[in-house]
């Protein structure tokens, strides 16, 4: 027995350092530069290379399917105004130089609104094809808002979320698609043309290039909820040739991995599920004569630098950086895990920083139907007991902008009206309004903050709050939830406001706001105020708060074409919410990640654009807008 | 009892190891927290209500457990294994023809590492046992089977396409390639049946590390088990009266000794398809290897429990059917197995 165990004990130490060298030799291969031929390669590079090859930590949870628009996926959507464009979009140079949301035509050259605010009519672009030659116009667009509005089993909020119009005229259903299956949308029959052009519907065309959407109120930003998600444009005709919509719960998947046609400057020309898809550049792209001065006036509409492209899906953060640092790939998103490897080498690789006023970030909600998140001096005394700087700098590399919510900062002219200041990082006065509470925290029980798991920063953050929370005697428990379950009933903000009142009290006290990072659905000043304190809210009041001076300006937006006197509701509904403190606004992320961001090599790459909603449609570069070093 | 009873017995009992895991496994998936529309749906689940409840009663959502295993099994009995919410609602059986072949091309490969290196060693160690070369093959192998694959994957993925840049970080093969159209279903055979060299060559490339990854994982159970039956066999009487015949040891040892040695590797086989197998999930991850452990993952994430349901069926099926196989082969070479 003992000779046994000798003889184990030398084959034991072998193991251990076997182990301990393997996990050595990868520390210290990973702190080094790769191999000279690799550097060489890429740092020759300094033009545009035949193909762009961009690593993505995600696949679009949707596949290629455009349909998925109505979930708000598929999630990245590498096809946004690559493939697919939009009659609106967004002055994306100034979004992304923090001038705020600027918002212009696309596949429109224009639009109008009535007096009221309610009847807007879009002129379409001319001459405009989509990538397989099919005609875009009126019909086309007619077609694809109704079969969308459809598959959301007829819900008024299918558009984007916004409630704005009323669909109880329009009798569109299985009937309609067999019409215009068998009449098509490139020359409509007159019996669909009776449809199309019927004003009592709430969109209706006058011809092949005009269309017009008659809200329900007035809505004074009407034209950015066409921005993203279902405002992207496919060719409804193919559609409708290749198996049309399918049913609310049966999409037709045949468009996963056979994407729609678009009228963007690209095409997908291959699909490898769960791994990659690749691009090349359209021949039919209307845009492609356009000028620098009308690309540099809307750079959405670049036809791009790159023939051809390809979007891998790396899961692995470190695969990921191994292809960028080896010039496998020129654009790669780099999580907190190889950020410092990153910012470690600023002059090979650049990342991308959002402005001040970005539309991105981070927060925890506070139940206020839930003890002792409910009393407001208690979310006033947490408010000042959590160091934001501190946050900032040891969890998100200083990269946090001041937000003072619930409106973006990005929508510069109702964001903070009233100009308040962030809360601050004050322990006597946190402890003044704990006092004030009538809180006894030697006998409350630890508090439940929920966060999701795999957000490595989530958590991080996580435990500063529970330790800046404990200096005033409050503790809390943190809870990781799986993705699977950050809905309800265990996460308010999922669902509705009256199904979080509903489940209040298996919510958490504290939960973290969104997933990981919360991005819009449209860039529209009522965005924020319609999702974070309405007592009609759809989701995201992650702490089901609703209060009635702040539900005159949530109403207001979709009620009152008078911006003056929306202001003046709308400032008073920022004090009260303000003063009621239902969240914790951390800050805008200027990391796309949080705490990594999408970093390219600064050896082929000198800039590019992002989507016009903050990362809320994709996680990489629009990749039409990358400009490469050396080229024009 | 015959072998054909011994077969029928050893089918039932693989028929009810089926059955016991899908069981498990339903209801396991099923008692998960949360609601699962809210992961189906995502947002659109509370923006949409009225789609959120069509979608629940289509499938079953809000009815008891027990009612969803029925109305599960009745579909599986006519070869529906469902919709996978987690792709987007294509058919379970779809999505499996879709990876399967890439997680079966990297267990091929790493089953063929694994022996081909365990039983190297494995005869190396035996051959020179109780000298420092023994000890070192025993230490490395030891490490090796006792690191997780995905540590043992990204040192090999730092070290060998970081820093020397030898081979690519992941994928199934170079996306400029044209893809090799459908006759096996597992692409690399494709290839090679419509002479697509270029594109096997790639396949092989992108396949080595995911594949290297698991052997290191587990040749060292081939090598420790043939080291043992190599050293026990050759105190067997019949290697002695060999030996007193005078054959010379390179021939004792390499035509009596490690043919026999090698019996319980036929055994171990099923264990290692096993490991591999399950291992695959883990590499693919890491090597974004689009085969069905990456599929595994997603469906977890997304409460996609006809996905979980189907992938735990294929991988309870390869597992039963390779211990099957080894069960009769055992019996056939050895009928004193069936006996007892």
């Amino acid at each position: 027995m003992s000779t046994a165990s000798k003889s184990k004990k030398p084959l034991a130490a072998i193991v251990v350092i076997v182990i301990i060298v393997l996990a050595g030799v990868g520390v210290y291969f990973m702190t080094q530069q790769p191999s000279s031929s690799t550097t060489t390669a890429m740092s020759t590079s300094a033009m545009a290379p035949s193909t762009l090859t961009i690593d993505d930590a995600f696949w679009p949870s949707g596949d290629l399917n455009q349909l998925n628009s109505i979930y708000f996926i598929p999630y990245p959507d590498w096809l946004t105004y690559t493939v697919y464009q939009s009659l609106v979009t967004v002055n994306g140079t100034a979004l992304y130089q923090g001038q705020g949301v600027q918002p212009l035509p696309m596949l429109a050259t224009g639009w109008s609104a009535s007096p009221d605010g309610t009847v807007y009519t879009f002129d379409l672009r001319q001459n405009v094809t989509f990538s397989n030659g099919d005609p875009f116009n009126a019909y086309q667009v007619w077609g694809e808002f109704y079969g969308l509005y459809y598959l959301t089993g007829n819900s008024s909020s299918w558009l984007n979320g916004y409630n704005v119009f009323n669909m109880a005229a329009a009798d569109f259903g299985p009937s309609t698609i067999a019409l215009m299956t068998q009449s098509g949308l490139i020359n409509p029959s007159p019996a669909l043309m009776n449809i199309m052009s019927n004003t009592n519907w709430p969109i209706y065309v006058t011809g092949p290039n005009q269309i017009v959407f008659h809200l329900a109120r007035p809505f004074l930003w009407f034209p950015e909820t066409l921005v993203a998600f279902v405002g992207l444009i496919f060719d409804t005709q193919y559609l409708l040739q290749n198996g049309g919509f399918g049913t609310p719960t049966a999409l037709n998947t045949y468009f996963n991995q056979h994407p729609m046609p678009g009228t963007g400057p690209y095409v997908v020309t291959g699909v490898s599920e769960g791994s990659y898809v690749s691009f090349s550049q359209s021949s039919n792209y209307w845009g492609a004569n356009l000028t620098a001065s009308e690309i540099q006036a809307n750079p959405y509409l670049d036809p791009g630098h790159v023939k051809n492209v390809v979007v891998n899906y790396k899961s692995d953060d470190v695969a990921r950086y191994t292809d960028l640092s080896s010039g496998a790939a020129q654009i790669a998103g780099i999580q907190s895990q190889n950020w410092p490897l990153v910012l470690a080498n600023p002059d090979k690789y650049g990342y991308f920083v959002m402005p001040d006023a970005a539309m991105a970030f981070v927060g925890i909600a506070m139940n206020t139907h839930r003890y002792p998140t409910n009393i407001t001096d208690f979310r006033q005394a947490i408010e000042h007991a959590v160091n934001l700087t501190d946050i900032s700098q040891r969890v998100f590399h200083g990269e946090l902008g001041t937000m003072v919510g619930p409106e973006y900062p990005a929508v510069k002219e109702w964001y903070d009206l009233g100009n308040l200041p962030p809360y601050s990082y004050n322990l006597t006065l946190a402890q003044w309004y704990l006092s004030q509470s009538g809180v006894n925290v030697a006998t409350l029980a630890p508090l439940d903050f929920d966060i999701v798991a795999g957000c490595n920063y989530c958590s991080s953050t996580a435990q500063i709050v529970q330790a800046d929370l404990a200096q005033i005697g409050i503790t809390v428990n943190i809870l990781v939830l799986p993705g699977s379950e950050w809905g309800l009933p265990l996460v308010a903000g999922a669902g509705s406001y009256s199904a979080g009142v509903a489940a209040a009290q298996q919510v958490g006290q504290l939960t973290w706001f969104g997933t990981a990072t919360f991005a819009p659905d449209a860039p529209t000043p009522a965005d924020a105020w319609i999702l974070f304190g309405n007592d009609q809210s759809i989701g995201n009041d992650y702490a089901i708060y609703a209060n009635p001076v702040v539900q005159k300006c949530v109403d207001g937006f979709t009620s009152i074409s008078n911006s003056t006197e929306l202001t003046q509701l709308c400032t008073a509904a920022q004090l009260q919410f303000y003063n009621d403190a239902p969240y914790i606004w951390l800050g805008s992320i200027k990391l796309v990640f949080g705490g990594g961001s999408v970093a390219w090599n600064k050896n082929v790459i000198s800039g590019m654009l992002l989507d016009p909603v903050f990362t809320g449609i994709s996680s990489t570069a629009i990749f039409n807008t990358v400009t490469f070093v050396g080229s024009t | 009892m015959n072998l054909a009873r011994y077969i029928l017995r050893r089918v039932l009992f693989g028929a009810f190891v089926l059955l016991s895991v899908m069981t498990i496994t339903f209801v396991l998936s099923h008692g998960l927290g949360g609601d699962p529309i809210y992961s189906w749906l995502g947002r659109a689940a509370g923006l949409h209500p009225e789609l959120a409840a069509a979608y629940a009663a289509k499938y079953h959502l809000r009815d008891p457990v027990y009612v969803q295993y029925y109305y599960y099994l009745v579909n599986l009995s006519q070869g529906n294994l469902g919709y996978s919410p987690s792709r987007n609602f294509l058919p379970v059986a779809v999505v499996i023809g879709q990876t399967l072949p890439f997680t079966l091309q990297i267990a091929f490969f790493s089953i063929l590492m694994t022996l081909v290196i365990g039983i190297l060693l494995g005869v190396i160690s035996a051959r020179h046992n109780h000298t420092p070369i023994d000890t070192a093959i025993r230490g490395v192998y030891m490490a090796g089977y006792a690191s997780p694959p995905f540590f043992v994957g990204l040192v090999l993925l730092i070290v060998i396409t970081y820093n020397f840049g030898l081979l690519p970080s992941g994928g199934a093969f170079d996306p400029s390639l044209t893809q090799p159209t459908w006759i096996t279903g597992i692409p690399m055979i494709d290839s090679l049946l419509e002479g697509n060299f270029q594109y096997f060559i790639s396949a092989l490339v992108h396949v080595i590390l995911p594949s290297m990854t698991l052997a290191i994982c587990f040749f060292g159970i081939v090598t420790r088990v043939l080291r043992s039956s190599m050293l026990e066999i050759m105190h067997a009487n019949y290697i002695r009266t060999a030996r007193a015949k005078g054959l010379d040891e390179g021939t004792i040892f390499f035509k009596h000794g490690l043919r026999h040695a090698l019996m319980p590797i036929v055994s171990l086989s099923s264990l290692i398809v096993t490991w591999i197998i399950t291992g695959t999930i883990f590499v693919e991850n890491i090597f974004s290897y689009p085969g069905m452990g990456r599929y595994v993952v997603q469906a977890l994430n997304g409460q996609d429990y006809p996905g979980i349901l189907g992938t735990t069926i294929v991988y309870a099926l390869v597992i039963v059917a390779s211990t099957l196989a080894a069960d009769i082969l055992y019996a056939v070479v050895d009928p004193q197995v069936r006996l007892g």
